[in-house]
Parts: structure tokens; sequence; C-alpha cells
């Protein structure tokens, strides 16, 4: 059997066991690798220590249940395996950023907080995305024209914001092409297609929008491969690298940068830029 | 050094595999350990995971400190031992020692750590080429040891690098002696 297939299914053999005592030694000894080997395959496939990847499903599911029931904290922390409220207090605090209690009371799972299952996808795509280049840069404000979008590139969409650019009499975008997608308070996912104009262009005719991107500190990470694989990438900076580094998503949206109208092939190459913080420790 | 008691003939391993099961004493080593998941930092084969760094820190050390460390055996052989602990298992966290032998367990500076691992009999496994990065422990869990009719104590495991090992760079001119410890 492949690494792949074996880490696949090392984390099926933990999703199916969120709530039984189960240590990384067994889920090595389920797929047949040393404990020694395990570790070192699972982090290279995953970017996660199987344990931490463990902890990290454990609490996420954990804290769903703390929204969709009303059942005690405790019962749910002894539930999936934290055998003491400090540990379960610990471990969220890790891992949301606060405890249990305020985490109920919020009542809702703020954007992107809950860590989804890796699949077998992510595993894949982790592997043929590499190398994996995020940095923390700072960017300045950014003003951008276009129009609003169901959230895709299709060439529909490129044609709409081409015919309005050109209707606004605005110049060449020269390549400065950006998707932005942002998320409402009430879960509502919003797009839009634009291109990058001076500060002052005029905005107001037709169906354009007009948006100014504020500077300030952003991860970037590079896109490789298909677009339908966005969503991975995305999940790969919000799940994966956010949470192991000092720095965390600070608001609901993120922006594509496109050289210039991204293709649908495998090796398509953009940059996007996720607003972050720097954790207060 | 070790010494033989018996040479035990391995047909059903790979051609490549040598073992033999030996008796040896004590073996007292100085160096820097850690403890941990090892592979925090980076999965797969590279000297940027935490076991490259500490032997990094331990060899930059070994060159700059003055006076030397006394009492060291002089043949350039090297070990790295990993040791499991109780909550090895649950955590995937063991620790991971790096240093050379010492004829004696002297006074050493403070940032130095002090480990003696008992002698007895140990099985030693020679691996070459790409087997020091197959998963090596589990053949010898599930196929070495069983072929050689014994069992071993899983709380450490030594691996003895000499000039036979070449690098990482350079694996498959490579040879790594193991020495699993046997249950008497």
């Amino acid at each position: 059997m492949s690494d792949l297939a074996s880490m696949a299914q090392a984390v099926d053999f933990i999703e199916a066991r969120l709530r039984d005592p189960i240590g990384v030694g067994d889920v090595a000894a389920a797929v047949a690798y040393s404990l020694y080997h395990f570790c070192r395959t699972f982090k290279a496939w995953t970017h996660f220590t199987p344990y931490d990847y463990l902890m990290r499903r454990r609490v996420s599911e954990a804290a769903r249940e703390l929204l969709d029931s009303d059942r005690k904290i405790i019962d749910i922390a002894l539930d999936y395996q934290f055998n003491a409220p400090e540990t379960f207090s610990r471990a969220f605090k890790r891992v949301l950023g606060m405890q249990p209690n305020q985490w109920r009371k919020q009542g809702r799972a703020g954007y992107r907080q809950l860590m989804p299952r890796l699949t077998e996808a992510h595993l894949e795509h982790l592997q043929h995305g590499a190398p994996w280049q995020p940095a923390i840069v700072e960017h300045p404000a950014l003003n951008l024209i276009g129009v609003m979008t169901l959230g895709d590139d299709a060439p529909a969409a490129w044609e709409a914001l081409r015919r309005e650019w050109t209707a606004c009499g605005l110049a060449d975008a020269g390549g400065e092409f950006y998707g932005w997608t942002w998320c409402a308070a009430n879960g509502t996912v919003t797009a839009a297609l634009a291109a990058r104009v001076e500060s002052g262009a005029n905005a107001e005719a037709g169906a354009l929008v007009a948006k100014t991107l504020p500077a300030r500190t952003y991860l970037r990470v590079p896109h490789r491969g298909a677009a339908r694989n966005l969503a991975l990438t995305l999940d790969y900076a919000y799940h994966i690298w956010l949470p192991q580094s000092d720095y965390r998503a600070a608001l609901p949206w993120y922006v594509e940068h496109y050289g210039a109208p991204p293709n649908r092939s495998a090796d398509s190459l953009w940059d996007i830029y996720f607003p972050v913080g720097r954790v207060e420790l | 050094m070790p010494v033989p008691y018996s040479l035990i003939p391995t047909p059903c391993f790979e051609e490549t595999m040598q073992s033999k099961l030996v008796e040896i004493p004590p073996l007292r080593l100085v160096g820097f350990d850690f403890f941990g998941d090892p592979f925090r930092s980076y999965g797969g084969w590279t000297e940027e995971n935490e076991i490259g760094r500490l032997w990094v820190r331990w060899m930059t050390y070994m060159d700059a400190v003055q006076p030397p460390l006394p009492y060291l055996v002089p043949q350039p052989v090297w070990y790295e031992v990993h040791v499991y602990h109780p909550e090895t298992l649950q955590t995937g966290e063991f620790e991971v020692f790096a240093g050379v032998e010492v004829s004696t367990l002297g006074e050493f500076p403070p940032e130095v750590v002090v480990k003696t691992l008992p002698g007895g009999r140990y099985a030693v496994f020679t691996l070459a080429g790409q087997e020091i990065v197959s998963d090596w422990t589990w053949q010898l869990d599930h196929e070495w040891l069983p072929a050689l009719g014994v069992e071993r104590c899983t709380t450490y495991s030594i691996q003895r690098y000499d000039a036979r090992f070449k690098g990482m760079h350079a694996v498959d001119e490579s040879e790594l002696d193991v020495y699993i410890p046997l249950l008497q």
C-alpha cells in the first residue's frame, strides 16, 4: 500500500474513533507502521503530528456539539476523551482561543473556525501543491473595481468584468486582476471579480462595485493547481498553516491575486492573501 | 567493543541484511537530548526536523567546547538513542539522544546529558542503503526478531554510526548498525 493510501487510512481510523481512547500507537499499528516511521510519514503528508491532529479534531467536534446540544460541557469533554475539565479547557483554548463556556455563549462558529477532517484529496493536494511557501507580508491598501460574482471564475464573470470595465472607460488593468471573497455575519459568502485601479477612479457607472482593501498584515499563500482545488488551499491556510503559526485569521475574507485570468489547468498559479493578526500570548 | 557470541544465519531476510546477537557491557554516553515529537517541524527525511537540529546542536558544541570533553572514546563513533516513555504510545512523543561514548562517568559540564545504557544481550542489525530510510522498526518487530526467536525490550533502541555512514545525502552508500536490547 502506498504512503498516501496508508495515511488516508490512518485519518479514517482517527475520524472513526474521536470518542474512543486511542493513542498514536494504535493508529500506527492500524496501518502497519512502526510508531517512529508513522510519525515521520504522517507529518510529511498531513503537516500535522498525529497527536496534534487527533486533539484538534476532537476539540472541533466537541465544539460543534457544544453549539448543537445543551449537554453539560463536562459530559461532552469526557465523550471526547478529555478526562478533566482543565485538560479540555486548555486544549479548547489552544485550538479555538477561548474557553468552552465562552464558545457556547458565542452561539455559533466563526468564519472557518472549526477544523474539518482531512480527506485523501487534501493529502494529495498537500503533496502536489508543494513546495508550500507561505509568507507573512505587509501589503499596501488596494483599490479594486469589479463585478459581483457567484464566487467562481467562470468565463462569464470575466466577460462581464471586461464589458463593464470598457463601458466605464477605465484603462487596461494590465494583468492586475483580483478575486475578493467575503463571508457576512449570517454566513452568506459573496465574491467579486475585480481589477486594480488608482485611488479616485470612477466606479459609479454600470454594474461595477468598488472596494478598498486595507493596508495591513496578510498571509500570502500560493495556490498551485487547478482552480477547482482552491478549497483545498483555503483549508491549508485556515486549518493547517495558521493554527501552527503565531498568526490567526483576523477578518472573514480573502483576496486572490491573478497575474492573468486563471485557467483551469493543473499547473495554474496565483497568490491568495488572508488578513491576519499576531496571536496575543 | 561488542562481543558476538553467536552469528545467526538469516535466510529469510533480504540478502543485504546482516544480523547477530551480542553481549555488551553497559554503554556510557554523553550528548544532548530532546523530548517530544521529533517531526513537529518537518516530516519526511530532512535534517531540518528536531533530530537533525539536535545533531547540529551537538556537533557544533563538540567542535567548540573548551576544554574538550574528557574521557571520550577515541574512535569516531556516534550514537542516536530513542527512548520510549510511558506516554509515548499515547502521544507519539519520545526522547531522542545524540552523543558519543565515554570511558568513564566523570564530571561533565551541566549542559551535557550523561546516559548509561544497560549492558546485556542485544540483537544487532546492519542496515544498508535504502533500508536505513525504510520502516525497518516494523520489519524488526514483525519479521527479523521473530525469525531470530527473541523478544525485545521496547523502551529504547540504539543507532550506531561509524565511518560506514556517509550521511543522509549519500544514503545509498551508507551502512548503519542498530542495537536492540533483548529481554533476558
